[in-house]
């Protein structure tokens, strides 16, 4: 069996039984990385020497008999999370030599689980981007389709659980950052209920949206770690004391959903990746669920809501990025960063603030209704992830306004807070493709039981991707 | 022919770098005044939104008063050489910045 | 002829307060910061690193309630915290955190000796860190110090009510007596941890806003809060006398040179770009939390000693040092309890606590009670002992025994008197009189 191919679940399983060990387990994946990585830029950083003394320091510990429920299970961390003495980018030029002094309580939950930290992964830089294009270090390529997008911000995560370099990689999602690169790269891509997760020691995008999320190949593995990193965090204040469930032991649950079709969440979507979500749409139907339509009547202005609001915190989070106390001025900021910073900053402006901010405040609370209203009809919410599939590097780059639109599906679910889930399905012309699903809070259980209903049936997990060395 | 106005001038974009701190070239300033422009003429639409007695919603924790006891955290704290170490400029123990002009400025 | 009107200034005073919390407002760094080693008390939060996140503190909430109450302010039922954004290097994050539109409490007052003074608002934010300038070898730098970054402060805000640098002087005195007493800061000017600001204008007519208005910073002392103002007040009479109208800027007061100075500062009003604080949830009150925060206040002092005083039936003359000192005042509540359950004279014991008569530090009230009872019980009651002193008192005032043989009965006291002051007060007196009323039939 191929190492690099087991799943947290089967690491886990194999490790216990010592049919394998966790130095035999780094040691192969570091080895692909190496041979692979090169031509897919998923990784900014690396780590080499530290991962095999503290794989040989986990496979020690399960002699002993310590049982952590990560232990020596290799994951990789986006380049957003702070590592305490592990150079953190954001994949910027402003943080290019920053090495951070703490751990995010997000590290900290996975190493004193067991888990390895493999490296950190690429990333459009501040989480700006559904594409994976605006970094400066290598656009990464979709293991699936060379020259194609990874989707992103989590671009770099992405690629490498989908490139089998690791069976985790945390991301963020803040408009579908998270959710994205799982439909790109045939993974699974949570986005947890806002305030699930701590965001303590993760670069701050847009703080009333950021949601800090992982990848995974499949379900089981997305649940296990979601139960490992969730939870209330005493320096995180707008985290939940809401109790955490071990939401890998319900997936075979009986459970029938009423699945919500909203009508806005289907126009204009390329014919491809409409039959292909529709298809998925039938195996739940045979599974049991029972499709409802159901109308989102402010869908049309969820994405200039997202836009005003999201842009006017990350004004506000880049501020503290004057070069006094680590990395570099605000010269070192690119265009992308640069744009989004100036369309917040004028949000928020005297004169423009009620105009913009305000109003899109006030518009983000009859979205939360919507929602609100959908969540009484139905159980779930399913649409597509991206309305077409990926695309060429560059082909979406000229204009940002396009380039921003392909959000449209996502951004909603992050101002307001409900979780969401993007679930590998058929791919379209050879390109991978999600099926979006969307929970009330805190009910990420049902996300899993259903997407586990399409993973069961599609199996698209075992379609590997081809690797150029 | 007839030049378009653009709803974000070039004005307004140095207007807003400045309050950002951003240093704009004279060529980026023509640039981002179109593509700024792109975007708000998107985003205007959200004023035909009737919001008229609709509460802003500026965040979905659902709940209040999250507070910490006054208690000195010394786990988290930072040595003086980890507060530093990051710093590309230091000064027996202190962070070094360009000079602000005026005494007065030491004030409060 | 043009009869010129009277021009009155009218001043704004804004403080701020440093609150004497173990903790800083958002992380768990000390607060006190006073003579440490720079940068030593920081963390991730107060230094702006890159993912760090607020946790507001309780009790800096609940002082600044307090202090609202003291000020007879309005305590908001919802309130939250706003970013205010603008760059400079001793702030961290490029946004302080503080309040915009839902303070904490607002529309309060002070009583001064000239009348009320409306307080406008009390709210609670984030200090800022500290700069130095200095010339390192021959070159101009400016140093940061972030031990202070993140310190809860306190802003109390007034209403442009006041209208003379007395005035000034006594409601920022007043200010500082109140916050002391309630223990929620030392207001210690040279220490920094209570800083004044003054907004000054003159105009003719107190009820409309002045057209401009001047604020002076950097006033280190009461006595140079109301120099500066009267300062301030005199040269903007002589701009408005020519006709012209004050610059609306930033003094800072020089006090080398004993007058305020044009700061060349920031140019055009900020555009701080307030929005409601995304990473804290906002604050809610019930009425009857407010009412427990009430309770926890300690009754002012003036009104405390004031009580004592009627209660007790000591000498009005106390009242002034009593209030004036907490400890004292403190020692004479548990005192004069004390003298009342052992019947000793309470005005006695007040006397000698106000006059310093006591070390407060080292005697305890009790201890001081039942060293009083020691004394007077060393009473002189052989009667051998007492006639011989009432004799010597009858000796020595032939006059009054006079007047008592002659019918002026009530003369017998000053008799009495004396022999107690020949015993050194020890004698019994109820004794004394026996024998005096036989020796002078």
């Amino acid at each position: 069996m191929q190492l690099h191919e087991l799943t947290i679940r089967e690491s886990l399983t194999l490790l216990g039984q010592k049919k394998i060990s966790s130095v035999e387990l780094t040691e192969a994946l570091l080895n692909r990385i190496r041979t692979y990585d090169k031509n897919l830029h998923s990784f900014i950083t690396i780590r080499d020497e530290e991962v095999r003394k503290e794989a040989a320091s986990a496979d020690n510990q399960r002699k002993k008999k310590v049982s952590k429920p990560m232990l020596g299970i290799p994951v990789a961390l986006k380049d957003n999370f702070l590592t305490k003495g592990i150079r953190t980018t954001s994949a910027s030029p402003v943080l290019d030599d920053y090495v951070p002094q703490y751990d995010s309580t997000y590290a900290k939950k996975l190493k004193d689980a067991g888990a390895i930290i493999i490296g950190k992964t690429n990333l459009d830089a501040w989480g700006h981007g559904s594409s994976g294009e605006h970094t400066v270090h290598g656009v990464p390529h979709n293991p699936y389709a060379r020259g194609y997008v990874t989707g992103g911000s989590s671009s770099g995560s992405g690629a490498a659980v989908a490139a089998r370099f690791c069976a985790v990689g945390s991301g963020s999602d803040t408009g579908g950052s998270n959710r994205q690169p799982g439909s790109y790269c045939n993974v699974v891509g949570l986005k947890p209920t806002y305030g699930r997760v701590s965001r303590y020691g993760v670069i701050a995008m847009a703080s009333s949206t950021d949601s800090i999320a992982h990848l995974t190949r499949t379900i089981w593995d997305s649940a296990y770690v979601l139960s490992i990193v969730a939870g209330h965090d005493p320096l995180d204040a707008t985290t939940s004391t809401q109790k955490v469930n071990s939401y890998h032991e319900t997936l075979m649950n009986n459970y029938q959903a009423k699945i919500g079709i909203p009508k806005q969440y289907f126009e204009g979507l390329n014919q491809g990746v409409e039959k292909s979500v529709r298809k998925a749409l039938e195996i739940l139907e045979k599974k049991g669920h029972s499709l409802i339509e159901i109308s989102l009547p402010n869908a049309k202005y969820a994405y200039p809501v997202y836009c005003i609001t999201v842009s006017s915190e990350i004004s506000s989070n880049l501020a503290r990025y004057d070069g006094i106390r680590y990395g570099f001025d605000r010269s070192k900021f690119q265009d992308e960063a640069r744009r989004r910073i100036m369309i917040g900053t004028h949000s928020l402006s005297t004169g423009y603030a009620d105009k913009y901010y305000k109003q899109a405040a006030k518009a983000r609370t009859l979205l939360i209704r919507d929602y609100q209203k959908a969540f009484m009809k139905v159980d779930l919410i399913a649409c597509p992830v991206y309305p077409f599939p990926p695309f060429k590097h560059q082909d979406r780059d000229l204009d940002p306004l396009q380039m921003y639109l392909s959000d449209v599906l996502t951004v909603t679910a992050n101002l307001t807070g409900n979780p969401g889930i993007s679930v590998p399905i058929e791919f379209v012309n050879d390109l991978p493709n999600g099926l979006q699903l969307i929970a009330p809070h805190f009910e990420e259980s049902r996300l899993f039981r259903v997407g586990f209903d399409v993973e069961e049936e599609l199996q698209m997990y075992k379609k590997k991707p081809r690797l150029i060395a | 022919m007839k030049k378009k106005k653009r709803s974000i001038s070039p004005k307004d974009v140095r207007h807003v770098a400045k309050l950002a701190l951003l240093k704009l070239k004279e060529g980026e300033v023509k640039k981002f005044s179109k593509q700024l422009s792109d975007v708000f003429e998107y985003v205007n639409q959200i004023g035909e939104i009737r919001t008229s007695n609709v509460p802003e919603t500026t965040q979905v924790t659902n709940s209040t008063n999250r507070f910490r006891e006054d208690k000195i955290d010394k786990g988290h704290m930072l040595l003086q050489e980890e507060a530093l170490k990051e710093s590309k400029q230091t000064y027996n123990g202190y962070f070094v910045v360009k000079a602000i002009f005026g005494e007065d400025d030491a004030a409060s | 002829m043009k009869k010129s009107k009277k021009l009155i200034p009218t001043i704004g005073l804004e403080t701020h307060v440093e609150l004497s919390t173990k903790s800083k407002m958002f992380c768990g760094c000390p607060a006190d910061h006073f003579g440490v080693k720079p940068n030593s008390q920081t963390c991730p939060v107060c230094l702006g690193l890159p993912g760090a996140l607020p946790v507001p503190q309780k009790k800096a909430v609940v002082w600044t309630i307090m202090i609202g109450l003291s000020l007879n302010c309005k305590i908001a039922r919802r309130s939250k915290f706003d970013r205010k954004h603008y760059f400079y290097p001793d702030l961290p994050k490029g946004y302080q955190i503080s309040q915009y539109d839902e303070p904490l409490c607002s529309g309060g007052y002070m009583l001064t000796s000239q009348g009320r003074i409306r307080i406008t608002r009390v709210h609670l934010e984030e200090d800022t860190g500290k700069l130095l300038h200095q010339k390192v070898n021959g070159r101009r730098m400016t140093l940061v110090d972030f031990n202070r970054s993140g310190v809860p402060l306190v802003e109390v805000v007034t209403e442009p009510d006041i209208h003379s640098a007395a005035q000034a002087k006594e409601i920022a005195q007043k200010l500082r007596d109140i916050l002391r007493h309630i223990g929620v800061s030392d207001c210690d000017m040279e220490k920094g941890s209570m800083r004044l600001e003054a907004n000054v204008s003159l105009t003719s007519d107190p009820h409309k806003l002045a057209k401009y208005k001047v604020e002076i910073k950097n006033i280190n002392s009461f006595r140079f809060l109301e120099r500066a103002i009267e300062d301030e007040i005199a040269r903007q009479e002589n701009v408005l006398k020519k006709g012209q109208i004050p610059k609306q800027e930033t003094r800072g007061w020089d006090e080398k040179q004993g007058k305020t100075r044009s700061q060349r500062y920031k140019e055009s009003a900020a555009d701080y770009r307030y929005f409601p604080e995304p990473d804290i949830p906002p604050m809610i009150f019930s009425k009857q939390e407010v009412e427990k925060i009430r309770k926890r206040i300690p009754e002012m002092p003036d009104i405390v000693a004031g009580k004592l005083i009627s209660e007790y039936g000591i000498k009005k003359q106390y009242l002034q040092v009593l209030m004036g000192e907490a400890d004292l005042l403190e020692y004479a509540k548990d005192s004069l309890a004390e003298a009342r359950n052992r019947n000793l004279d309470p005005d006695l014991v007040a006397g000698m606590i106000v006059n310093r008569k006591v070390d407060i530090k080292s005697t305890s009230p009790k201890e001081l009670i039942s060293s009083l009872i020691e004394k007077s019980k060393a009473v002189i009651g052989d009667e051998t002992e007492l006639l011989a002193l009432a004799k010597r008192a009858m000796q020595e005032l032939p006059k009054v025994v006079a007047d008592y043989k002659a019918g002026k009965t009530a003369s017998i006291a000053v008799l009495i008197g004396k022999v107690m002051k020949f015993s050194g007060g020890k004698a019994d007196a109820g004794k004394v009189r026996r024998l005096l009323e036989k020796a002078l039939r």
